[in-house]
């Protein structure tokens, strides 16, 4: 099962998917002077979710991170990919612009500003593409949170929940979703499958463009309930291995990460 | 060269120890407080009256419309004027409730137990100042289980230049009574002095005195205002001080103490230093009874280049009882300050004193957060000064609400660059 970057290239010129949406290509990244990816490569076509799993401090949320531009995160090698343009560079705000958009697992606190007015401001920005904000608050269970100043005094679900509602209003053609799996009920769990869902519905702007989704979890439990395409396993900063996603949440699941651990050090 | 001013008369036939008291004190001002009380003057002015705040000239209404007074008089439950050193408009709207000038209070009710009771004569220069020189001030008394339900507005107004304003305010809630008052200081553009001002509440058994004070003065006034409360077995004390606007200095600390059992206290404070402004500003909270909670909310804004001292101290001398103070300086250019000092002073074993304390820039997790939902680095610098200084007080004109925004969008687009 391991890949080299080779053998994600493979894959396409190979199978010919979907258009790529996304292409992570042998990407180094340091923060504050500590390598925290060493080589990544991963790839998300159009309309595709696709699964990154991997033990706690792999490196998955890293890689949102460095995906979205966070200024602490800086690129030594390698390229992010996004529509055919290299990303390289550019500003937080303007990969949102290119339809980027990620959940956060531990979303900073906004004190005096509510969730119900960054909603608005997100609302009018995005010109109101897709649904309304109030089925979203409905379908995200959030009435009692859009009065609440943005993760204040928030729970655990109730973060997962408030970050998906913004995704949602948001309406990214590519979102990052990091852990929406742990920590929650199981009535949550059903609350975020239904919201990517919605997540994953094509834009009434851009009917043909099916949205895509990069879903990060350690747990694999939301795996089960996903209609995930591929998964990829993240160890120490690289890609340990890809492949169908049933078979990997399986592998996940039964066998826990011990296993990647030990096929990847062999390795290499 | 120090000027000697005449003494006001004697308030009261009671009160020559306090007058002694004071002359003791001024003898032995810091070289600070006699420079700024020998600088201004005490002004007498003959007496007037005005009818109605639309009645007053058209720069004054302008001027204190900015720190919540209304024309509107039908939406308040009483009205207390003051220009200088002359209460022009004292009066009430609503049964059980009383609005005098300090001079007034003196012929109509026994000031005894409340003449500097909450805030002791000889504190400093500038309270033995305010004994010796002052001169207005309003007293609002609340009676027995009156529930006045519209606020009751004030507004101290420096007109003259060079002025030494020294109003001395009593506010009495009597038992079971709650009042809202909001009171609005301020001053002619362009004009210089310093304006002291005692504030002394009494808030008896179980009743509520909610307190809002703007402050807008100018790049040449100097205040130092000296307040104490007095809250009895159930009573509450809620506070909200606000001041957004350029002064040469200010320097208040009001202490709360909570002396009856299960009282209760909120003190807020939103203030902006703008260059050379110098705000030294605090509160205390005394918890002296069982039962006693309070809380300080102190936020800061220090821009052009402004120092800002942010005090706080909980004072814990009686078992259950809980505090908490929260103190947040936010710095908008690299050669502004903020000094933030919280103190926690625990007297007695069965307390719960808390603080949190955070001074800086702008949390730069917070603006990628923001930048990641789509908006820009301006936008979210923007968005997250305004969400730092958003305040909420109940019951104040939007006039006010309106001001308070401004000075918000203002703060907000300078640090957006």
């Amino acid at each position: 099962m391991r890949p080299s970057p080779e053998d994600a290239n493979l894959y396409y010129t190979v199978l010919k998917p979907n258009p790529m949406l996304l292409e992570v290509r042998d990407l180094h990244i340091d923060v504050k002077g500590h390598e925290v990816l060493r080589g990544v490569n991963l790839t998300v076509d159009q309309g595709e979710s696709v699964m990154l799993m991997g033990p706690n401090g792999s490196g998955k949320s890293s890689l949102i991170h460095a995906i979205m531009g966070h200024p602490d995160y800086m690129v030594t090698k390698g390229s992010i990919i996004f529509q055919g343009k290299t990303l390289n560079g550019l500003p937080t705000d303007e990969r949102a612009k290119l339809g980027i958009g990620v959940s956060f697992q531990l979303p900073p606190k906004v004190n005096g500003v509510t969730l119900g007015k960054l909603l608005s401001e997100i609302h009018r920005a995005s010109e109101g593409d897709g649904g309304s904000v109030e089925e979203y608050v409905e379908l995200l269970r959030c009435s009692e949170l859009v009065g609440r100043d943005v993760n204040v005094g928030f729970s655990g679900g109730e973060t997962k929940r408030g970050e998906l509602l913004l995704l949602l209003t948001q309406r990214p053609l590519f979102s990052m979703i990091d852990e929406p799996d742990s920590g929650v009920d199981v009535e949550s769990i059903q609350l975020v499958t239904k919201a990517i869902g919605e997540l994953l519905k094509p834009r009434d702007s851009d009917p043909g463009n099916r949205p895509s989704a990069l879903i990060v979890t350690h747990q694999g439990t939301i795996g089960k309930h996903l209609n995930a395409s591929r998964a990829y396993i993240m160890i120490e900063g690289r890609i340990g291995c890809f492949g169908e996603a049933r078979a990997i949440v399986d592998l996940v699941l039964t066998r826990g990460f011990e296993e990647c651990v030990g096929c990847m050090r062999r390795a290499r | 060269m120090r000027r000697v001013y005449e003494e006001g008369t004697l308030r009261a036939d009671w009160s020559t120890d306090l007058r002694q008291k004071a002359k003791d004190r001024l003898s032995r001002a810091s070289p600070e407080e006699a420079e700024l009380i020998s600088k201004f003057v005490p002004i007498r002015q003959v007496e007037e009256n005005v009818d109605n705040v639309s009645s007053l000239p058209h720069d004054v209404r302008q001027t204190s419309e900015a720190v919540g007074v209304v024309e509107d008089e039908s939406t308040r439950s009483g009205t207390y004027f003051q220009i200088d050193t002359n209460a022009l408009i004292r009066k009430t709207r609503v049964e059980g409730l009383e609005v005098m000038s300090l001079e007034d209070a003196f012929e109509r009710i026994d000031l005894k137990p409340y003449y500097w009771k909450a805030v002791a004569v000889d504190k400093d220069g500038f309270t033995s100042a305010v004994e010796l020189y002052g001169r207005g001030g309003y007293v609002i008394v609340a009676k027995k289980g009156a529930n006045i339900e519209l606020p009751v507005q004030a507004c101290l107004f420096m007109r003259t230049n060079d002025l030494l304003q020294a109003p001395h305010n009593i506010i009495i809630a009597e038992e079971g009574a709650s009042v809202n008052i909001i009171t609005g200081c301020t001053a002619m553009p362009e004009k210089a002095g310093i304006h002291v001002g005692i504030s002394e509440f009494y808030v008896k058994k179980g009743a509520k005195v909610t307190f809002t004070m703007i402050h807008s003065w100018t790049h040449e006034i100097h205040v130092r205002p000296r307040t104490g409360v007095m809250v009895e077995e159930g009573g509450t004390f809620i506070s909200h001080y606000v001041n957004l606007n350029p002064l040469a200095s200010l320097q208040m600390y009001p202490v709360v103490r909570l002396n009856g059992r299960d009282a209760k206290t909120s003190i807020s404070s939103l203030i902006v230093g703008f260059g050379k402004s110098k705000m030294d500003v605090g509160s205390e909270i005394v918890f002296n009874a069982p039962g006693t909670k309070g809380e300080i909310i102190s936020k800061s804004v220090s821009t052009q280049e402004s120092a800002i001292y942010a005090r706080g101290r909980l004072t814990a001398n009686s078992d259950d009882t809980r505090g908490h103070l929260e103190c947040r300086g936010l710095i908008m250019d690299p050669r502004s300050k903020v000094y933030a000092i919280p103190e926690l002073i625990g007297n007695a074993m069965n307390v719960e004193l808390t603080h949190e304390a955070s001074v800086g820039k702008l949390s730069q997790d917070q603006i990628y957060y923001l930048m990641s939902k789509g908006f820009s680095n301006d936008e979210a610098t923007s968005i997250l000064v305004r969400g730092f200084m958003e305040t909420k007080i109940e019951g104040i004109p939007s006039s006010l609400q309106s001001m308070i925004e401004s000075v918000t969008d203002m703060v907000a687009k300078k640090a957006a660059g």
